[in-house]
This record gives structure tokens, sequence and C-alpha cells, in this order.
């Protein structure tokens, strides 16, 4: 059995993650290494740990400096990457350092997490361009050591909210596409403009104009809204070595967007949520995934297929496991609700990361699919006029969905409060789940 | 309010032991009773509240008791006898030894339970004052010598009583505190308090900024130690502020050395990147100067990216004495230093471009390309066919979405969503209630003020007999018995045809019900009338229902006749552009009896769509506000739906609004100005700068010119081109070029290659390359910016024979009837009444940022005694009742907190705001006597408030009301002028484009320059002043020499134009005594 060791846990307050310890492509191991070398971009990689550091130890919505620095470790082989929050969960940070510049050793695979503490965020911080970086990253967490000196982290815990954030971004950032980039000088001057992070919430229409990267306070033409650019402030550390920037967001209304930018040999992804003040978590949009047939059990037979790719190939997947792609994909997004597997929006797809993994909890994270289920079962829906009326405690929600709009999940209306104030933007509610299980929409 | 119901039972005990007779100084020495007598006060106690805010008379609210005994001692009572530490934070009241001392008895495990819940949330009066029992935290950590808290709440207030304790300093320490930790207490742990503050990023804008040099100073710390925590410090924090403090602390205090710094550079390199003037200036030259060759480039490519011109130009120049470098790394900044040689600043352009030679990195010269012809100059499209207004069908599934498509829901705006809404369920609540209701069952109480989610729920709803009654209530007070809605619109410019209001009256007349009287009235204020020509078809005898449930006197034809006959013209309309409020004059008869559907006096702004037939009073929604949360992007929104184009106010504030605005709003004005472009609402030419921000001020003239440039780059440059040559025109007729006009300038030079090509193709008539404003701002001397731009884009134009703009006509003098209107004989004389006071400074040490400086005054009458004003931005004392909060300060006697008035005859103090009856509360009863006292304070507080609009607006209506005279203000001003706090710059601000409030003003300019002509050095503010004088001139001229003010009032502008020398502010003065008939 592949995955992680029993000791890790999930408790309310904490997920504790043990390494994916035992498994890669050559079998289990105990004391796996998932780097040991040295890396050729030595700035590059400290200065993006503590940038990772800065963002998960700042709330970037009513500003205040926090203490949570747990950045997860993966490695895929062909790259290390580091993933976090901001202490709001507003931002979403991913750091990809690449093969090219590391040396001396193989990446592994497997996934843990590290507290980078001030001080060995002070120990990153000393590290020069020209300073030998030996890089040993275990089950022990990250070694990073210098001629001089060294830290060793430990895997700390993390906090329960990134796991359904992390589905949440990962579901979110499907629907982006690059939408412009600039090379290294208008990415440059991009990031140096930036407001620091503790500024009051400003966003931006950004679009590219030539090589620059234009900066707008009114929505124009061919323009990516991006909310909060403040958020952005931790990219300032790798100016001297940003290379070029990419800006991805969805058509019609985003739910955020996001920005990359590429480093030697690396690359930082941030994304952030709609509005500054919102969290990734609780966006609800793994819902209907999450309600297909089947999904729980198609979910394990895809995920013993799983081997930490830095690229799930979903037809691969289909054929290996024979199920049909609507149920690949379901079942990809029930394994990244519990955080098991991350989007890639410049590979535009599934990346493989081991969490602990407790179906039950995937449920219990989405009460709204349970609410739904109950009020099935309860006789509480039933149709009326074009759509349905369904009884939830004392009162009555009017489902409905005009014309032929297609399917449930892409056009049903609610008159309960969830929908009417956010129409929609936050998944399907209990009453349209409710409705979409009567039609068999979903199971 | 939740009562335990064993309180009584408690209370009982806390009586038997005697506490209720006792005081605070008593409580360690009480008695705390036997273990059952505990045992029955700590169940009383342990929960439950102790009383709640509630009304105490009429106008009156404050806390109301609901025990008999004084709540304090009960707090130390039951913390004494056993309560937990979370009630016990809870109860605790003061901040004193006693409080202290009853924690530490309950043992050193409750004290630190106690220390942890306090921290949760301690209330302060602002970020970095002593928390409310903050001594008490701090002096339970210094008792339990326990490691320090992590948590920011608790170090700010160790920083402030550490402050305290070490330099004496009180700036945030509010109140006096009866005891406070000492030196002695807080030495032992203090490095690892200053370690653990560093690690959790603990302000140092606030008393930690200061604690660590005075802790050097004192020997607390060592150099060496301090050094090593401001690197830590600057490396995590986060927040600019913090990161200049740790600057400042590192370069000020410490003297950081170079090798120290080299010894850091790693960690310099890495802030550097952020960008930060203060971090870039201190420490980049220094490290470009030390590093080896090969590394000064780490240092300098990101320094080269700082925000200010300043900093990077202090780059370029540690760069340029660097001779050692080898060009072949240079590229590595190169294309930075090209964009240099780019940028508007002209110095630091010049550096980058000697260095970029010096290291041959010349950047290829492209053979200068100019950007192709995208035609932006476009013909204006013609005006478009209003469509007709269609509601569509009435189920529940389209009630729901109209619901959902609401722009906006706390609150109604009259827009076509909303009347699409209300619409719908008025027609579906005809057929089925159920229905209407269940589609409305989502609805959260917000929505509308809760009136939807209330009939929803079946609940009645009741319209208040008010004077503006809501329209939302009438109607679902009534929805599912009327037949239909009087005003939802004809048109999507929300006019209500005659024809429609005729045909829905007719179906009252069918079911013989009455119309609503909010109804009626918006169906009225939307009608075209003049397209009405015969009413006799109107059916009769339909009542209108008022408010109140009873009917008007009159039927609803009959209100329709006579308001067809008379209506409700734009010309009754008055804009108070200062409020944005609207005043109508004269309401026509035939609306007697009915009320308007909202209230125009407090800042309506859905005008748009109550009054489809009115020009510039219909667009005061129109308002930027930068990026606060306002609607001002719906009715942007909503201007672009208008039937005709838009009029010259419109027009500027659509244009003003595309400036940043919160993001919400922001697609909604893009959107706006779109439509209205291409629907021909804009006409080339008519936008009034006049009318920018209702105001004429040219402010954030910046963002205006960006937002231009994009809507000229979206085919409307013939609409912005004229706009941008007016504000050019606007800032050469003020006395200093405004902020910004050097962006605008830019703008109009980047437009010149379309303008001609427009110009070229007879799309844009030559008019289009006069542009007065740019060519007469070219012709200027001076080397500014704006100018230097301004020539730049003049010798892209041809020439043509245009009369260049002349400045304001100062040097001629100016008409009777003109100065008449601004200085009617007797204006500004107002009697001086002698009240004795004096102003005596400033109490800095409790100034806050976020308000004007307390103003400390004295009276003559009262020796000894010195009043400090409090909550310096309440005026509403002031002016209502004539009387000022103060805190008394008398020799020997504790401060009070009160309030000072004039009673006819002396300055009287009283603790209770209503004097007369002793009591907190507004004053009842009349104002008491105004005295000059009230002035000084006001005319303080316009100098050093740090936004003071509503100290502007305040001494701006007392003196349009008379209330304050020249002589008052020149008693207020020589008080206030030996105060080097209280800047005439400042001041004499609002006197720049109100001429009006010169009469009672003036001694505002002719003080200061008395003033400062006395002065061994002329202060910087002269000048602003000097200024003021030029630019109303011709006015303080001619009311000098009608003797409206004494001849030797300009003695200071003859005394400054005597000085030798060639400043700006002596030639001013020169030109003034030129000028002045008076000085000759």
């Amino acid at each position: 059995m592949r995955g992680f060791s029993t000791a890790t846990t999930l408790n309310d307050q904490s997920l504790t993650l043990a390494l994916a310890s035992g498994l890669t492509p050559d079998g289990t191991a105990d004391d796996l290494s998932f780097f040991h070398g040295f890396t050729t971009q030595p700035q590059v990689v400290a200065r993006s740990l503590v940038a990772l550091a800065e963002i998960t130890a700042t709330r970037y919505y009513n500003f205040s400096p926090e203490a949570e620095r747990d950045p997860i470790l993966s490695a895929h082989g062909d790259r290390l990457r580091a993933e976090c929050f901001s202490a709001c969960n507003g931002v979403y940070a991913c750091f990809e350092l690449f093969a090219g510049a590391l040396d001396g050793g193989q990446i592994g695979y497997g996934t843990t997490n590290v507290d980078i503490s001030s001080q060995s965020r002070a120990l990153l911080s000393q590290i020069s361009q020209r300073s030998l970086l030996h890089l040993n990253v275990g089950h022990d967490g990250l070694r990073a050591t210098t001629k001089t000196s060294a830290t060793c982290e430990r895997p700390v815990a993390m906090p329960n909210r990134w796991v359904a954030a992390l589905g949440n971004v990962s579901q979110i950032m499907q629907a982006f596409i690059l939408r412009f980039q600039a090379p290294a000088s208008g990415a440059r001057s991009f990031i140096a403009s930036l407001p620091p992070a503790s500024a009051t919430t400003r966003s931006a229409w950004l679009s590219a104009v030539g090589q620059s990267l234009k900066v707008s306070q009114r929505a124009i033409p061919g323009s990516v809204f991006f909310p909060g650019v403040h958020r952005l402030s931790a990219l300032k550390r790798l100016l001297p070595f940003i290379q070029g920037v990419r800006v991805f967001s969805a058509d019609g209304e985003a739910p955020g967007a996001v920005l990359s930018v590429d480093l030697p040999g690396a690359r930082m992804t941030v994304a952030v949520t709609e509005e500054a003040w919102r969290g990734f978590s609780g966006e609800g949009s793994l819902l209907v995934s999450l309600a297909q047939e089947n999904v729980r059990e198609n979910a394990e037979t895809i995920a013993e297929l799983l081997a930490f790719d830095p690229r799930i190939d979903a037809e691969y997947l289909g054929d290996e496991a024979s199920l049909a792609q609507p149920a690949v994909e379901a079942a990809l997004a029930f394994l990244a609700a519990s955080g098991r597997v991350g989007w890639d929006p410049h590979a535009s797809a599934y990346f493989h990361r081991e969490l602990p993994h407790d179906a039950e909890n995937v449920i219990r994270a989405n009460p709204r699919l349970t609410g739904a289920r109950r009020l099935l079962d309860g006789q509480k829906a039933h149709p009326y006029e074009q759509g349905w009326v369904v009884v939830s405690g004392k009162k009555r929600y009017f489902v409905h969905s005009e014309g032929d709009n297609g399917t449930l999940a892409e056009s049903a209306e609610c008159t309960c409060r969830l929908y009417t104030d956010h129409a929609g933007t936050r998944g399907p509610c209990k009453h349209i789940l409710a409705a979409m299980l009567m039609t068999g929409e979903v199971r | 309010m939740k009562v335990n119901p064993k309180l009584n039972d408690a209370l009982a005990v806390f009586k038997e032991l005697g506490w209720d007779q006792a005081t605070r100084s008593d409580v360690l020495q009480l008695p705390i009773g036997t273990a059952e007598q505990q045992r029955v006060a700590v169940a009383g106690l342990k929960s439950g509240d102790w009383g709640d805010f509630g009304q105490l008379s009429e106008n009156t609210f404050g806390w109301i008791s609901a025990v008999d005994v004084d709540e304090q001692m009960l707090g130390l009572f039951a913390i004494r006898i056993g309560v937990d530490p979370t009630r016990a934070v809870r109860i605790a009241r003061g901040d004193d030894n006693v409080l202290l001392q009853c924690v530490l008895l309950r043992g050193e495990d409750f004290a630190q339970k106690y220390l942890q819940q306090y921290y949760r949330s301690p209330g302060r009066m602002h970020e970095h004052a002593l928390s409310v029992q903050g001594g008490v935290g701090i002096g339970l950590a210094c008792a339990l010598g326990a490691e320090p808290l992590a948590a920011i709440e608790y170090l700010k207030d160790w920083a402030a009583v550490t402050l305290h304790a070490l330099t004496g300093e009180k700036h945030d320490i509010y109140r006096e505190q009866r005891w406070l930790p000492q030196i002695e207490e807080l030495a032992p742990t203090f490095l690892d308090h200053v370690r653990v503050a560093v690690d959790n990023n603990l302000p140092t804008t606030g008393p930690f900024g200061k604690v660590i040099p005075a802790a050097v100073e004192k020997g607390i710390l060592t150099r060496g130690e301090v050094l090593k925590l401001c690197i830590t410090g600057l490396e995590l924090s986060v927040r600019p502020g913090d990161r200049k403090a740790y600057v400042e602390i590192l370069t000020s205090a410490l003297r950081i050395t170079d090798d120290e710094l080299l010894d850091n550079r790693e960690i310099i390199k890495a802030l550097i990147a952020i960008g930060e003037a203060p971090i870039i200036e201190a420490f980049a030259p220094r490290l470009i100067a030390s590093v080896a060759a090969d590394e000064v480039y780490e240092v300098a490519l990101p320094a080269l990216f700082a925000k200010t011109a300043k900093s990077r130009l202090c780059v370029l120049k540690a760069l340029e004495l660097r001779t050692d470098l080898d060009s072949a790394d240079a590229f590595i900044v190169a294309d930075r230093l090209t964009e240099i040689t780019e940028l508007p600043h002209k110095q630091a352009a010049n550096v980058a471009r000697k260095l970029l030679e010096r290291w041959n990195l010349q950047a290829e010269q492209m053979p200068e390309e100019s950007a192709p012809i995208r035609g932006l100059w476009q013909k204006t499209p013609d005006l478009w066919e209003l469509p007709r207004f269609e509601v569509g069908e009435a189920s529940s599934a389209t009630l729901a979405q109209a619901v959902n498509e609401l722009r906006t829901r706390d609150q109604y705006i009259y827009d076509l969503q909303g009347d699409r809404l209300l619409a719908i369920a008025v027609e579906l609540a005809k057929k089925s209630v159920y229905q209407a209701r269940l589609a409305l069952s989502g609805a959260s109480q917000e929505t509308w003020s809760g009136v939807l989610s209330q009939w929803a729920n079946g609940q009645t709803i009741t319209a208040r007999a008010s004077e503006y009654p809501s329209h939302v209530k009438m109607v679902f007070s009534h929805v599912g018995k009327i037949p239909c809605l009087l005003s939802t619109p004809s048109y999507l410019d929300s006019t209500v045809s005659y024809d429609d209001l005729r045909h829905r009256l007719m179906q009252y007349a069918e079911v013989k019900v009455g119309v609503l009287q909010t109804d009626l009235v918006l169906a009225l204020l939307r009608l075209d009338t003049s397209q009405v020509d015969d009413t006799s078809e109107l059916p009769p005898e339909i009542p209108v229902v008022l408010a109140d449930g009873n009917h008007l006197d009159r039927d609803a034809a009959q209100v329709i006749r006579d308001y067809i006959a008379d209506p409700l013209l734009e010309d009754a309309a008055d804009v108070n552009k200062s409020w944005l409020t609207i005043s109508v004059s004269n309401l026509p008869p035939s609306l007697d009896g009915l009320k308007f559907p909202l209230n125009l006096q407090y800042r309506p702004d859905s005008l748009t769509r109550l009054f489809p037939h009115w020009g510039t009073a219909a667009f005061t929604g129109l308002y930027w506000c930068g990026q606060e949360v306002s609607y001002a992007g719906l009715y942007a929104d909503d201007a672009s739906y208008r039937a005709h184009p838009l009029p010259p106010a419109a027009v500027m504030n659509l244009l003003a609004l595309q400036r940043p605005v919160h993001p919400k709003m922001a697609p909604w004005c893009a959107q706006g100005i779109q439509q209205a472009w291409e629907r021909g609402l804009l006409v080339p030419g008519v936008a009034d700068v006049a009318y920018l921000d209702w105001s004429g001020e040219l402010t954030h003239l910046a963002s205006f010119a960006q937002a231009m440039r994009e809507l000229a780059d979206q085919g409307m440059l013939s609409l912005v081109w004229p706009v941008l040559d007016q504000i050019v025109v606007a800032a050469l007729a003020a006395p200093r070029l405004p902020a910004g006009l050097a962006e605008v300038v830019h703008t109009m030079a980047e437009c010149v290659p379309e303008v001609l090509a427009g110009v070229e193709t007879g799309v844009a008539s030559k008019e289009a390359i006069c542009v007065p404003g740019l060519r007469t701002l070219a012709s200027r001397k001076g080397s500014s910016q704006a100018v230097e731009a301004a020539r730049a884009a003049v010798a892209l134009l041809p020439e043509v024979s245009t009369e260049s703009l002349e400045r304001p006509a100062k040097h001629k003098r100016i008409s009777d009837a003109e100065f008449s209107e601004v200085w009617p004989q007797g204006a500004g004389v107002v009697e001086h009444v002698e009240d004795g006071s004096r102003v005596c400074g400033f109490d800095m040490d409790n100034a806050v940022s976020t308000a004007a400086l307390p103003v400390m005054f004295s009276f003559v009458g009262l020796p000894g005694e010195t009043f400090v004003r409090e909550h310096t931005s309440w005026n509403w004392s002031i002016v209502s009742e004539h009387q000022a909060l103060v805190r008394r300060i008398a020799s020997g006697e504790r401060e009070t907190e009160g309030y000072v008035r004039w009673d006819g005859s002396q300055a009287v103090f009283s603790e209770h705001r209503n004097w007369r009856e002793d009591i907190g509360g507004p004053l009842e009863g009349e104002a008491s006597s105004w005295a000059p006292f009230l002035a000084k304070i006001i005319i303080a507080d316009v100098a050093t408030a740090p936004d003071p609009i509503g100290e502007r607006n305040t001494l701006s209506n007392l003196v349009k009301e008379s209330v304050v005279g020249c002589e008052t203000v020149r008693h207020a001003v020589n008080e206030l002028l030996p105060f080097e706090q209280w800047s005439p710059a400042r001041a004499v601000y609002l006197l720049e484009s109100a001429p009006e409030l010169l009469p009672a003003l003036w001694p505002m300019l002719t003080e200061p320059l008395h003033f400062a002509a006395q002065q061994p050095k002329l202060p910087r503010w002269v000048n602003r002043v000097l200024d003021i004088v030029l630019l109303h001139a011709a006015l303080l001229n001619e009311a000098t020499a009608r003797g409206y003010l004494p001849q030797d009032a300009w003695n200071g502008i003859l005394d400054i134009a005597a000085m030798k020398g060639s400043s700006a502010a002596i030639k001013k003065a020169r030109e003034l005594r030129d000028l002045f008939d008076s000085l000759h």
C-alpha cells in the first residue's frame, strides 16, 4: 500500500503530516531523501523560501503579521515544489525548483512540510549568491547547510484549513489560462512598483503593452483584473533574479488571478482570491465533482496509479483504470479536495502531492453535499412550476433553471441566501445540489 | 442583558462582608468570607451581566446598572473570592496596584492565565496606546518574572510602559496611571522582551522604536546586541514604516559602520530589492562604495528600481564614483539604465546616460520609429434611439433572478433593476402571493433594509408616515392588492410616458384601489410633461393613499393634471456644490400634501433615475471619492441611459470617475463612459473643468491623466483632448501649478500625433491644435517637468496664431460690481467680545496623528487654570452649544474633563455638558453665548488637523453666518502665530477658492506677513500666504482702498519687500508692493 505512514494524523486543529515516506518509484523507503546535493542558484532558493515564509506569516487583509510558516515541500523527480498559503488564506504561493538549478544529487519523490523559523530564515537571508548551498531534503524536513553553520527544521503542524484550500485552489486554477507575459525588464519594473504588503487593498487591471506590464486602475479592454496587488509584494525579494512574468486568469468573472515569475532554474507562482478579505477555503467549487457517482471508489483507484507525477496524464489514468474521462476528472477533484493532487496552471495539468487522506473528512469538509443528501432523503425537494421547491428548516426555496442552458450545475439558480449573496460563485448551494441529485445529474 | 439568577444571593454576601461600604483602597484587607459564602458568591458572580447600555432619557443613552452596588468593587470582590480568569478579566475595572494585588493573591497559575486571557483582546485608544489595564498587565508579567508573551498586544503594552520607565514619555499612556512598573522591575527580562518583540514584528513606529535607542543610551542593552536585533527586525518587518524606523535606529542611534554593513550585506541586498527609499538611500550608496567590484551590480540592480527619483539618483551617483567597475559585467544593469534615461527626471537620466557611455553600453540607437497612427480621434457616435424598458414575464424564476441582478442590495436605490424587481413582484403577487414570497425567500435581512425578507416571511410591512417615506415599504405594504406600479419606467432612461401612466391608472380604476403616494410622485417626476397636451381621459376618483393610510384630499387624476400644468422643473433646484445637496426652493402646489421619495438634503445621489428630464442637478451622484465605498459607478452607468447628451457637469464628473475607484465600482464606471460614448451622449467640448469633482479643484491630476490616456486609447481622444487643455488653462490660473500637471501635459504630448492625424484626415477640426493652455504653459519660464513637457508637446504641433493666455488679471482693478458681490459693505464686521481667552500652545504630549493638535488656552479671569481641547475632531458642541469639550488643568488639582463656556461675562467650566441640569448629554435649552475662544479653537484646528475638511467647513459656515468676524480672527491669528505647530500656509488653504470669506478672514493674511517680517529668517510658509494675497490682490487692494482694512494692514509686505535678496518670497512681496495702492 503506497502512501503515508500511520503516524500521520488528522486532528481537529491541525494536520500532522508524515512523509509520504516509504513511497518512491523504487518502492517504500523509511529514510528517503528528496534531494541531497547542491544548488546552482543558492540565492534564488534562499530568497524564494524567505518569500514563502513571508507570505505564510502575513495577513494581507487588515494587515497583521502572524507566525505561521509551514510550507509544504514535495519532490517530483524533476523538481522540488514548495507550497504555502498566507496567514489570511487569500494567497497561495508555489515555488518550483527545477533540476536545472540543482547539482550533485537526484530529486526524490515525496512530501513533507517544514517550518522556516525566524532563525533559519535569518540563515537563509545571509546566503550569498556565491555561497555553497547544500540542500538536504528528507523526512526530517529541509536542511539548509552552508560552510559555516547549519539549521534543521522538523515537520510541523499544518493548519487544517490548508487542506480544503489546496483542493479549492486547484479547482479554481483549472479555469485559468495564460493571458499574457512580459520579459525581464517589464516584469522587474512591475514587481518593483508593487505596494507593500501592509498597504490598503489595491486592485488593478493588468495588461501587456509591448515589453512591459501596464497597470491600470480602470477596466480596459484586454486587461486582467488582479485583486489586491499588494498581495504580490513578497516577490520583490526576488527582483534581481526575475526573468519574466506570466499572468493567468479565467474568462468572465474570474474568482481571483494567478501571476508567476520565472527565475533562473525556478519559478514562483502566486494565486490570489477574488477579494483580499476572502480565503481560498470555502469556495465550494468542488462540490459538483464530489457529488459524482462512485467518486470515492474511483478516487482510490486513481490514487493507486499515482506516483508523485509532476504532470498527471488524465487520459492515461482513464485507460489504466478503465474509467471514462468525466469519472477520472471527478476522482482527481476528489483527491484535490484532500490535497493529494494540485493543479499546475503552466502545464494545465494536475500534479501529485501526497497528504494524509481521509475520505470521510472530504465529505465532512463539504457539508453542503451532506445537507443536500439529507434533504433528498427527507423528501424535502419536489418539482414546482419549471423548477423545484426545496424545504429547508422553516423556509422554502425555489431552484430553477431558465431555458435550455445545459446542466443544472451550469445554469441552476436558487432563491436561498447563499446563492443570492454570491450569485453562484461559491459553488452550488445544497438546494441546487438536492435538485441535481433528484434529476440524477449527480449521485 | 442576561442576569445570573443567583446574582442577588452573591450581592447579599457582598454586603454581609461589608464590601458595599468599603473603598477601593480597603480591598486587600476586606474579608472574603467562609467557604460557603464564597461558593454562593461565585455562583452568582461567575456569569451574567451587571447592566446594559440603554436609553436614560429622551436623548440620552448610557449604562444602566442591574446592581445596586459599586460595580468596580463587585469586580474586585469576585476576583478575590474565586471567579475564573476569563470572568475575572471581563469584570475587572481600573488599572492600579489594587487590581494587580487582587490577581496576585489568587496565585501564580491564576495570574498567568489572567495575563494570557487579558491579552487576547485588550482595549486601547489607538494602535500604540497603553491598553486600558496595561499597567496591571505588565505589572503582572514583572511580578511573575515569566517568559515574555509572544503576543503583539502584550508587547505593545510592554513597549509603552518601558518607554515611560526609560524616558518618562507619556505620549501613548492615556489617562493618569496611578501605578506603572518601573525600570528596575522591567530590566531582568528586558533583552528577552526585545528579542520576542523583534521576532513577532512588533511595530517600531510606536514606542518600541524609541525603546531600543533609549535602552542603549541607558546602558541596558549593548550596541552589539541591539545591532543584531535591528538587522533581524529589519529583515522580518513587513511594513515599510517599521523598516524605516529600523533604518533610522541603525543609521542614527547605532551609526552602523561600513564593516558592519558588509557583514550583513546579503540581508541588506534582499531588503534593497524591496525598493523603499529609506533603505536604498541609507545603505545602497554605502554598499556600492564598499563591496568588491564584481559585487557592485548585485546591489545596484535592485536599487535602481527604487520608486523615487531621488533614491535612484543617489544610487546612480554612487555608481558614478566607482571607476573600477568592469564594464563587461555592467550589462546586468544596462536595461535598467536605459529605462532611466527615458524617465522624466533629467538629472538621473543624465547620470544614467553617462554611465552607459562609460561602459560602452549605449542602447542600440534604433531609428526613431514613430508609433503607428491608430485613428484615436474618432467621429462622435450618433445619438441613440432610446429603447423601451421591458419588465419581462412575471414568474417565481424571474422574480428570483431580479433579486440576483440587483446592482446593490444593502439599500434601495432608484434604478432599473429595482424598478424591474418591484414591477415583477407586484405583477406576480397579483396572481400568487405564494409564488412571490417563494421567489423572495432567500433575500437577506440586509437586502433593501430587510423589507423583502420580512415580506417573504409573511410579516406585515408598514410604511412610516415620516417625511420621506420609503417607496419600497409603500409598495410591499400593498403588494398583492395593487394592479401595477405607476412609476415603472416606459423607457430605459426611466421616463414614464403619459400613455403608460393613463393606462396604468385605468387598471387602478378597474380594481377600485388607491394609488400609492410614493409611486405617484415618482411617476410624476419621471413624466415628460412637455409631451402631454390632453389630460381629459384620466380616470377620476382614484384616491391617493398616503404613508399613514389616509387619503389625499384630491384624487390621482387631479394631482396629475395639476402637476402637468405646473411641474417641478430643474430651475427650482439649487445644487450646493460643497455638500452636493439639492434644495428645492419652491415645490409646485400640485404636490401639496405629498412627500418626496427621498430627502434631497442628505446628499441624494440616485437622482439620475428620479429626474430623467433634468440636467446638471440630476447627476450629483457622479462624485469621485477615491477608493472609498460608494455607488458612484452605478450612477455612472445610469448616466449612459439618458435620452439627450449629458450636460457639462455630468461629462466632467463621468470623466473624473475614471480615476481609481473602489474595485467593485470600477467596471461600472468604465462601462458607463463607454456606453455613454457609444450612445452619442458625450459631446466633445462640452465638459467643463470648473465642475471637476464639483469643486473645480485640480487634485489627483496624475491619475486623471492616466485615465484620459486610456480613454483616448479607446477612441475617445476627441472627448478628452479639450478637457486636458482646459485643465492646463485652469492650472495656469492657480497660484501655483498643481501636482500632476506634468502627467497631464505628458499625456497631451503622447496624444499629439493622433490629434494631428485627426486634423489631417478632417475628422478633427483645426481648432484642436490651438490648445491655448498647453501653448501658454510652454511659453512660461522655468524648467519644471510640466513646462518642459509642454514645450516638447508644442514642438510637435504646427504653429498657429493663437493668443497666449494671460495669468489671472491680478494687475487689473476690480469693478465695483465684482467687488460688491464678494465683499458687500459691512461683511466680516462682527462685534468682538473680549472674553479674556489667550492661546497658550498645543498639548503635544497628547497629540495623535489622526486629529488636530489639542490647542491649550487660558482665561484672564481664571488665573492658574489651563484648558486643553479634547476630542479635536468633534465640533458639534462648539457650533451648536457654544461650549468646548476640554481638559481642565489647575495647579494642585486633579485634571478634569468637562466643558468650558462663556456666560456673557466670564468663562465657566462645568464637568457636565448639559450644565443647566448638571448631567451628561446634549445641552438642553439655548446655547451659551458665543465667545472668541471658540473661534480660536476652530482657527487653530484648521491649520493642525491632518485633513481639516470639517474644520474648514465649520469656519466657513461661522463666517457666512456672521458669527465670526475679522477682529476675532485677528486676535486668534496673532495668538497662534508664535507657535510653530500652527502654519498659516495650511490655514489659508480655504481662502484660495473662497474669496467671499476674505471680509472676515483677511487677518489670516495680513497678520502672518507682519509676523514673518519680524522674524530673523522668513518662515517657509510665507510663500504660500503671499501666493494667496497675489491671487486676490485686486480684491484686497480695493477693500483696503475703501477702508475695509486698515491702511497699515499690509505693512508686512512692505517690510518683506524691503529685505535684501531675491528669494521668491521677497520677489512676490515686491510685486505686491507695486500692486497695493496703500503701499505707495
